[in-house]
């Protein structure tokens, strides 16, 4: 190939290049059109952009002619060229047209005038792109009108038509400031959907919107935004959960489109604190010198203090002398969440004496201004007489059921001896009824000392006498006049005692069946004594017992006449809030709901219940479909089968009975008649 | 032949007629068979002409036929029908869907969660899955998806809905999944606003009593009104609370009345009470504890009460052992009274079960009676909680709900086409309850449109205080009130008429099988159909009667007549002598 002839090919490549640009950028243009029309009818994305590349595809492979292959001809490249230019006389397509493996004359003639001319001409020029790309852009502008939707169509063309702007939000900005003391960063939202903050954190609000003035609500109150050079800028601090409600108004006071923000509020948790050792209540009748202690804490920010402090109480009655400090410790600090303490306790230093008391429990502190100290479980040392230890149990109510398991061994252990009472030697059944009769009185005592009152009883019992007390059952006579043994408790426990001690004398004679007799008659005194219904009347100790001058007291007359109206309790709020949302979203199927009204809707459930996760979704929904112009009927389908799903959890189920009087009048007359028939 | 003879045969001929003698001959008949058939035009054609051959067959009832049969559905008219009767059951498609059943109360209340049943008979999808989908207003208000089973099933589905105040039209919508054919069915739902009055009186502080009180005070479908006798002559109120249970004119406005400690109430209450559930048809509820007297067994018809305190908190189910209820303290009769229906029950270790919670008819009210003696207890949340709010709350409505009001009104069906006639049923409590000789009632009944208002007559039925009728649906769709006044106490229902009402079809074709069975016919399939003439030859006897014949009643006795005296003219014409 000579020179020339390359040259003019070069050129023609080029303006090959050049042509398939422009019929691709032809093609995207009618694709971006097409694309609109299919997003206006609610087609989805991916279709819309397979019609752009379609389109892209179609106009490059057919060209101007509708012809495949149509880049492969050179001259007819020429002829396009041609016809952009005078400059070419034809000779660029005679060029394009000569082939390159001979040359002649006039072939060189031909070629050098056809590369002159190709030198001085330039593929841009010739097809310039500055209509088709202002034609892609309108058509990319289009698309993107049908892609953000229909509302904003309506209120860009109401702006442009009306020359009114009607109020808009079209940025939410939200800088969620955490209280200094947490330490934490300051977070920046963009228009979301709902706000996580701790709680006392400032909430700078900034809105960009078209209107005069912009409203923000919060469960709080309602305050107008300050308008600064582009946006209109406000704050609050969040409190509680809740919700932003912004609003955008024009002029006239006329409101655009609410956007409403869920608001979770997360508290700052209070410290968590542990006595790890020694963890328990302790019982000295000889106090150590020293005692190690150990403290662990954590929080969910950070930590400000851990101490260990105890109470020293002396005296007795109910004259005491307290006495409050810190034990020394030293803190280990893992990370500012989470600390351990260790010390040794100088129990020395508290000169403590036999009925002294010492309370201890470990405090913590977060940072958190205002922050009540948290204290851990409080145990007690207390300094008691060799003795008293033994008389810790029977105090607790909670440790009721140890006096049934106590019974029921004895019954348990009479039962073996009758089982084995046939291969045993009389003696040996004899010594062991004894014994099983010692262990039959020592829990007996217990009951007794319960009771608190009957050392009378065993008294007689030393001195071989069963015999009630007559004087001590005719004072309890008063008490069953005025029906205070209406409370059957202490009837029961008296009748086990006494069960008991029948079934102490028949071991004692080794009349093992009529001992089991008495002990299970026992037992199930007891059950009956310790059921539901009944208290145990106990004995109480000297430091507990009861000042009744500190006690409220009155008479019965002030009883009377207490009345107050009939009890019709109001309808839950939520639910109120929850079937006004379902009529408004249900109307959105029948266009015969504003977005407005919907929006106020999910507004009133969320102040409802500002907290509830189920609530928060639905009013995330209802908000995203609000905006999104047209809602679909499989949308609001959803919605509604959401919202009552959340009605039908919250509400009672109501049975499935109809009323029929004539049957029931049947039913009855029919057991009237089985009556008279069989006499019941 | 001589025209003498010719002659005389004519004459003969003229004397018969004027004579008009009558043979008599014995024929068997071909059996008039009737073919009845509401729905399916085409297999009835089919049978028809199975039938064709040997039968006369005619469409419709017919009392002259031998023998009926019926196509697909039975019709109310078939009760006329004489002789044997068959039917032809149209065979079912493969697959196949129905809404037979919809389980839903008639009238619930506002503030409550109402569950939907809808049970749909399925044939040949074993292993697909069954679509139920429920809307209200046409708005979808719930949906389920159940797995087929068997090949011939019934799939029950519960959709709860929440709906609130109104006449509101459900339709229940069922489909197979791959299957463009579906089964739909609409019912309608009249749910009331109202509350449901509730007395609680305790002859002393009651802890059960209490705690149940506080369940149903909670609840919004409720007024609550309650008297605790704290001592000998003082008690608390809430409410217009009566001061004692004897009179029926201060109990009459309550649905139920919760008893604590009914061991307390005096002969005169007890005889209040009785008073209450006979002629109110109130619900009374009796919170039993551990004790009873006599004149509550008289009521309740109940003796022989055992208690037991158990060690551990034991559950108290239903028949179904779904547990209701926990409690260590029961208290329950040997004998159960007569009629008497168990709510709860605990069964002991040998399988006996204890009837903890039953109740028993008295008059048109009901006797409810708690054993649970310390069921409050185990109420609240955790590892010994039952469900003792849902238990009373459940209990009392059901029983409050179930007590009937001043005016009792029922239209059937109430979702109607236009022309359609609904049937309507009113009973006047006072009156149907009442034990005198005489008693009137007088009612008012209209049907309220958004326009106008139409008078209803309605009539009096055999029992007092019932008057029956019924009410044309409008031409104009739309939701109608069908209002009914008598005195003060006023009821109303609606009357929802659409242009074309789907309501469940139930499967009868066991009903029909034992109907013409009892007939003497049988039931076969589309697919017997063939068998069908054979089944009717051998039920229906054939039937030969006898038959007179006068042949001289015929005209044609005219043409031997003409025939010989022509032939009598012509043999005279041929030999000249004519």
């Amino acid at each position: 190939v000579w020179p020339e002839a390359l040259t003019v090919d070069r050129f023609l490549a080029g303006a090959r290049r050049r042509l398939v640009l422009l019929r691709a950028i032809e093609g995207a243009a009618a694709g971006c059109v097409l694309g609109a029309l299919i997003g206006a009818v609610g087609g989805p994305l991916p279709l819309v952009a397979f019609t752009i590349a379609l389109a892209m595809a179609v106009r490059v492979t057919l060209g101007d002619r509708w012809q495949t292959g149509w880049w492969k001809s050179m001259p007819a490249i020429a002829r396009q060229i041609e016809r952009r230019t005078t400059q070419g006389r034809n000779l660029l397509v005679t060029a394009a047209e000569l082939p390159r493996g001979t040359r002649t004359y006039v072939n060189d003639a031909v070629m050098k005038r056809a590369a002159s001319i190709a030198d001085a001409l330039t593929p841009r020029e010739l097809f310039p792109l500055g209509r088709l790309l202002g034609a892609l852009g309108v058509s990319i502008v289009v698309l993107l009108a049908t892609r953000v939707g229909t509302v904003a169509i309506i209120d860009v063309a109401d702006r442009m038509l009306g020359g009114s702007s009607s109020p808009v939000i079209s940025r939410l900005v939200f800088n969620v400031r955490p209280p200094p003391y947490s330490g934490l960063r300051v977070a920046t939202l963009t228009n979301p959907s709902r706000i996580e903050a701790l709680a006392n954190s400032r909430i700078e609000v900034s809105i960009e919107a078209v209107g005069a003035t912009v409203r923000m609500e919060t469960l709080a109150g309602t305050q107008e935004l300050t308008r600064s050079a582009d946006s209109f800028r406000g704050n609050f601090v969040a409190t509680s959960d809740g919700f932003v409600a912004i609003e955008a108004r024009d002029s006239t006071g006329k409101p655009g489109t609410r956007s409403l923000v869920g608001l979770t509020v997360i508290e700052d948790r209070q410290p968590r604190v542990a006595l790890t050792s020694p963890g328990r209540d302790l019982f000295f009748s000889t106090v150590p010198a020293t005692l190690p202690v150990a403290v662990s804490a954590d929080d969910d920010l950070q930590l400000a203090t851990l101490h260990l402090r105890y109470t020293a109480v002396s005296g007795s009655g109910e004259r005491f002398t307290f006495v409050e400090r810190d034990v020394p410790m030293t803190i280990s600090r893992a990370n500012a969440r989470s600390w351990t303490a260790r010390g040794t306790w100088n129990l020395a230093q508290l000169d403590l004496a036999p009925g002294d008391l010492v309370v201890y429990r470990a405090i913590a502190t977060d940072r958190r201004p205002g922050a009540s100290p948290v204290e851990s479980e409080s145990y007690v040392i207390e300094v008691v007489t060799p003795g008293a230890i033994a008389a810790e149990g029977f105090a607790a109510d909670d440790q009721r059921d140890r006096y049934a398991v106590s019974q029921q061994m004895v019954i348990i252990k009479t039962e073996r001896l009758i089982a084995r009472r046939g291969s045993m030697v009389s003696d040996s059944v004899m010594e062991q009824a004894r014994l099983l009769a010692a262990e039959q009185r020592q829990v007996r005592a217990e009951f007794v000392f319960m009771m608190g009152g009957e050392v009378e009883d065993l008294a007689a019992e030393a001195a071989g006498t069963l015999q009630l007390n007559e004087v001590a059952e005719a004072e309890a006579e008063g008490d069953l006049l005025a029906g205070r043994q209406q409370n059957r408790g202490r009837i029961e426990m008296m009748r086990a005692i006494r069960a008991m001690s029948r079934a102490s004398t028949a071991l004692t004679e080794t009349s093992l069946d009529q001992a089991l007799r008495d002990e299970r008659s026992a037992l199930d005194n007891l059950m009956r004594a310790f059921s539901r219904s009944r208290f145990i009347l106990r004995a109480l100790t000297q430091r507990e017992r009861i000042d009744l001058e500190r006690r409220l007291s009155g008479s019965l007359s002030l009883t009377a006449g207490l009345s107050g109206p009939g009890v019709e309790p109001a309808p839950d709020p939520r639910i109120a809030s929850l079937r006004r949302l379902l009529s408004e979203v249900a109307a959105l199927s029948m266009a015969d709901s504003s977005r407005t009204s919907v929006t106020n809707a999910a507004l009133a459930l969320l102040r409802a219940d500002p907290s509830s996760e189920p609530v928060r979704r639905i009013v995330d929904r209802v908000q995203a479909a609000s905006r999104a112009g047209r809602v679909p009927s499989t949308t609001v389908d959803s919605l509604v089968r959401q919202i009552s799903a959340l009605l039908d959890r919250m509400l009672p189920r109501a049975p499935n009975v109809s009323v029929d009087i004539e049957a029931s009048a049947l039913a009855g007359t029919l057991r009237d008649a089985a009556r008279r028939r069989v006499p019941q | 032949m001589r025209p003498t003879v010719l002659r005389t045969a004519a004459f003969g001929v003229a004397v018969l007629a004027v004579l008009d003698p009558s043979l008599t001959s014995e024929r068997s008949a071909r059996p008039l068979v009737a073919v009845v058939s509401t729905d399916h035009d085409v297999l009835a054609a089919r049978a028809r002409d199975a039938l064709d051959r040997r039968f006369t067959v005619v469409r419709g009832v017919s009392d002259a036929a031998s023998a009926t049969v019926v196509v697909g559905e039975m019709p109310d008219e078939l009760k006329y029908a004489t002789g044997p009767v068959f039917a032809v059951i149209p065979a079912r498609r493969r697959p196949d869907i129905r809404i037979a059943r919809i389980d839903a109360p008639v009238s619930p209340q506002a503030n409550a969660q109402v569950t939907v049943d809808v049970h749909v008979p399925v044939v040949g999808a074993t292993g697909r899955d069954l679509h139920v989908q429920l809307t209200m207003d046409g708005l979808v208000v719930g949906q389920k998806t159940s797995t087929v089973r068997a090949d011939s099933t019934e799939v029950s589905v519960a959709i709860p809905v929440s709906p609130d105040a109104g006449a509101k039209v459900l339709q229940a919508t069922a489909r197979l999944n791959g299957e463009p054919a579906a089964d739909s069915a609409s019912f309608v739902m009249n749910v009331r606003d109202d509350r449901l009055p509730v007395l609680f009186f305790d002859s002393r502080p009651s802890w059960t009593s209490t705690f149940a009180r506080r369940v149903i005070e909670s609840d919004t479908r409720f007024s609550t009104v309650h008297r605790v006798v704290t001592s000998r002559g003082l008690s608390n109120t809430a409410g217009q609370a009566p001061i004692t249970l004897r009179d029926l004119e201060s109990t009459k406005a309550f649905a139920t009345i919760v008893v604590g400690a009914p061991d307390q109430l005096s002969e005169g209450d007890v005889s209040g009470l009785e008073t209450f559930m006979r002629r109110r048809g109130g619900r009374v509820v009796l919170v039993m504890e551990a004790r009873s007297s006599a004149v509550l067994d008289r009521l309740s018809g109940a003796a022989d009460w055992t208690g037991a305190q158990l060690a551990v908190p034991v559950p108290i189910t239903d028949a179904a052992k779904v547990e209701l209820l926990r409690a260590r303290e029961l208290f329950w009769p040997a004998r159960l009274p007569s009629a008497a229906s168990v709510h709860g029950l605990h069964t002991a270790r040998d399988s006996t079960e204890k009837p903890i919670v039953w109740s028993v008819p008295v008059g048109a009210g009901r006797l409810i009676i708690s054993g649970a003696i310390d069921a409050w207890h185990y109420r609240g949340a955790g590892r010994d909680s039952s469900g003792f709010d849902a238990f009373w709350s459940s209990m009392i409505g059901g029983q409050s709900i179930a007590a009937p009001a001043g005016v009792e009104l029922r239209i059937s069906p109430s979702l109607v086409e236009p022309g359609q006639h609904a049937e309507v049923r009113v009973t006047v409590r006072d009156a149907f309850l009442s034990e005198r000789e005489q008693v009137s009632a007088r009612i008012r009944a209209s049907l309220i449109s958004d326009r106008d208002s139409t008078a209803i007559r309605l009539w009096p039925a055999a029992n007092p205080g019932v008057f029956t009728g019924a009410v044309v649906a409008p031409r104009n769709p739309g939701t109608y009130r069908l209002n009914i006044q008598s005195g003060r106490e006023r009821a109303s229902a609606p009357l929802v008429v659409v242009s074309a009402a789907n309501r469940p079809v139930s499967d009868k074709s066991d009903l029909l099988s034992a109907f013409v069975s009892s007939r003497g016919g049988v039931a076969i399939t589309e697919n017997d159909l063939n068998r069908l003439p054979s089944l009717i030859s051998s039920a229906v006897e054939s039937v030969s009667r006898v038959e007179t014949w006068h042949p001289m009643r015929s005209p044609w006795w005219i043409v031997p007549f003409a025939l010989l005296l022509g032939a009598e003219w012509w043999w005279r014409r041929r030999n000249g002598l004519a």
